[in-house]
């Protein structure tokens, strides 16, 4: 493997200096909250609403964004988020799809044609 | 002195055209809104404003980004005087007399004190801006390579210590912060470090899908973690506060203008430090110390100006030394170098005009708060009742819409999702953002600072201490972390 003394890199420029320096300080830290809170209870979370939030989203951000047109992603994102976290009140699940909709054309036209971005 | 009066003249100028106006009191507004709504931070207002206007021209997309972070600031009191829940972290300590104002039936009141807080704060800070600005950029430029390591160690350190419960935590936060920063292609030799073999790692994490991330994403888990009652407001009075009330408390303003603006030039300590420590201050100096945490119009007053202050005081570090006073400053130093501008030691020699550009955008914003603060008082009450259900997956969209703007390429938006999952299980179990963010936009300085005074001293770490302002700044640092390790008790954590 090439190292970098062939280049006359000294033990003060290597590359690996700051994050060694910074991983030793995190050590540190890491080793005196552990000590302190020895003989504290475990963190309980709560995590409730929180798996369907992250399905929802991660579904959207890494299984449609980029493989279908955006314009359906946000569309389906948003009717299914709304519908779901709306439910059992039929009244509002019904305009889940109207909110989707607005939002879908709003972002693609604020994004495409007033701020000039491309989209995924 | 002149100088300064004609090139805020000319700044003035410059902005005062149709465009500009409207720019200005759209993103007001959006500020506002963002503030306004519990959950939805200013630093999270900035960052989706910072994607949105990439392709604006540099002045009109700062414009827009510092009167977002002036609206959400001042946006925060809306939310804490009628529900008791601070919109933004800056103004939990408004809850305290302004939602017993509130109860008291006069919420409209309170509001209109807030507004003239944060109008009048600002104001300040913006004085200070002025005066300071031109001063810490010749102090600044004595700065080598040894201080700014320790300025930027100094930062992650203060940072960690002022701001959450737990000083360990936030130092933790902070080195992690700065320990992100340094994936990617070194600076030396580009050498790739924590890259994995993966090509988009090379250039390192991007900045602003990371902030996108780290307080988009992160806060609407958390916001929708558990189901909200619908919410109940009080009932708004008149919202014109006297003029005669105002000036009672001229003292208070001046005060907690003054605390407010220092507490923005430390670095990554930020606005809700500001609020509590001017409203402590009030507290100690007031003749009715009594009506503190009752209603008192005092406190409301000492709280919003010292966040609102804290605005423009923490800009002045952006400005001269290229470090954030705040989360919401962090981004918006990084919109500043997306979009060309360096601020730095040089601004003042550079491009002097740019600090009164800011300080125009400033005033534009206040004419805005000012405005929606006494007009559209009720209609921005009306925007409390929006159901998060409904606006959490827009704000999704365009988390993942904005990161993916910044380069065109998917890599960012799973950047802005693994920072979400990681700032909301850090939030969690209690770790700030703020030092990781300060971390995070600080590492690189603190890297080149430090390798560089190692090249040039040839690895001689002497004039790292020997050095008057880095001996200061390193006995600063000892100083904080000695009397944070022998204040330390053993504590159980809490259930969060």
């Amino acid at each position: 493997m090439d190292r970098l003394e062939r280049h006359g890199a000294a033990l003060y420029t290597a590359p690996g200096l700051v994050p060694g320096l910074l991983g030793l300080v995190l050590l540190v830290l890491g080793v005196v909250l552990a000590v302190r809170n020895r003989a504290a209870p475990s963190l309980r979370l709560r995590w409730e609403n929180t798996p369907l939030v992250l399905v929802l989203c991660l579904g959207y951000a890494i299984g449609l964004v980029g493989r279908v047109p955006f314009w359906l992603a946000t569309f389906v994102f948003v009717t299914v988020f709304i519908a779901a976290f709306e439910y059992p009140s039929r009244r509002r699940m019904t305009l889940a799809p109207v909110y989707g909709a607005a939002t879908s054309l709003a972002v693609t036209y604020l994004f495409e044609t007033v701020f000039l971005v491309r989209l995924p | 002195m002149f100088e300064g009066l004609v090139l805020f003249g000319k700044s003035i100028g410059g902005f005062l055209t149709v465009e500009s106006i409207l720019w200005a009191l759209g993103a007001s507004l959006i500020g506002v809104v963002i503030g306004a709504l519990p959950g939805l931070t200013a630093t999270m207002g900035v960052a989706l404003m910072t994607t949105l206007t990439l392709k604006m021209e540099p002045n009109q997309a700062l414009l827009v980004l510092v009167c977002t972070y002036v609206g959400a600031i001042y946006g925060g009191s809306r939310s804490a005087i009628l529900l008791n829940i601070p919109g933004t972290p800056a103004s939990a300590a408004s809850c305290l007399d302004g939602y017993a104002l509130a109860r008291q039936g006069r919420a409209g009141y309170a509001m209109g004190i807030a507004t003239t807080g944060s109008v009048m704060g600002t104001l300040i800070g913006m004085f200070f801006l002025a005066l300071f600005t031109p001063l810490l950029g010749n102090v600044a430029l004595k700065f080598g390579a040894y201080e700014f390591f320790w300025l930027a160690a100094f930062g992650v350190v203060i940072s960690g210590n002022l701001t959450g419960d737990d000083p360990l935590k936030g130092w933790m936060a902070g080195f992690l912060g700065l320990f992100l920063a340094t994936i990617g292609q070194e600076g030396v030799y580009a050498f790739e470090r924590f890259t994995f073999g993966t090509r988009d790692l090379a250039g390192g994490l991007s900045l602003v899908p990371a902030l996108v991330g780290a307080f988009g994403f992160a806060e609407l888990l958390l916001v929708m973690r558990e189901r909200r009652p619908p919410v109940e407001l009080s009932p708004v009075d008149s919202v014109v506060p006297k003029i005669r009330d105002v000036l009672k408390y001229w003292r208070t303003i001046i005060r907690s203008g003054c605390i407010g603006t220092f507490i923005g030039i430390i670095p990554g300590v930020g606005e809700d430090s500001a609020a509590w420590t001017s409203y402590a201050a009030a507290k100690r100096a007031s003749a009715e110390k009594e009506l503190f945490g009752k209603g008192s119009v005092e406190g409301l007053m000492a709280a919003e100006t010292g966040d609102n202050a804290c605005v423009p005081g923490a800009i002045i570090p952006v400005l001269t030394l290229q470090i954030p006073g705040s989360a919401p400053a962090a981004v918006l130093m990084a919109a500043m170098l997306i979009h060309g501008v360096r601020p730095g030691p040089l601004i003042m020699v550079e491009s002097p005009q740019f600090v009164y550009d800011i300080i125009t955008m400033m005033l534009f914003a206040v004419v805005g708060i000012l405005i929606y603060g006494l007009v559209l008082t009720r209609f921005l009450v009306q925007v409390l009742r929006v159901r998060y259900q409904i606006i959490v997956p827009v704000i999704f969209v365009l988390c993942a819409v904005g990161s993916f703007a910044i380069a065109a390429r998917l890599f960012d938006v799973w950047v802005m999702l693994g920072f979400g999952l990681l700032g909301f299980v850090l939030r969690l179990a209690n770790y700030p953002m703020a030092p990781l963010v300060l971390g995070l936009v600080l590492g690189d300085l603190l890297e080149k600072s430090l390798r560089r005074g190692l090249v040039l001293s040839d690895g001689d770490v002497t004039p790292f201490f020997t050095r008057p302002i880095s001996a200061f700044l390193c006995a600063l640092i000892v100083l904080i972390v000695l009397s944070r390790f022998l204040r330390w008790r053993p504590h159980a954590n809490r259930p969060v």
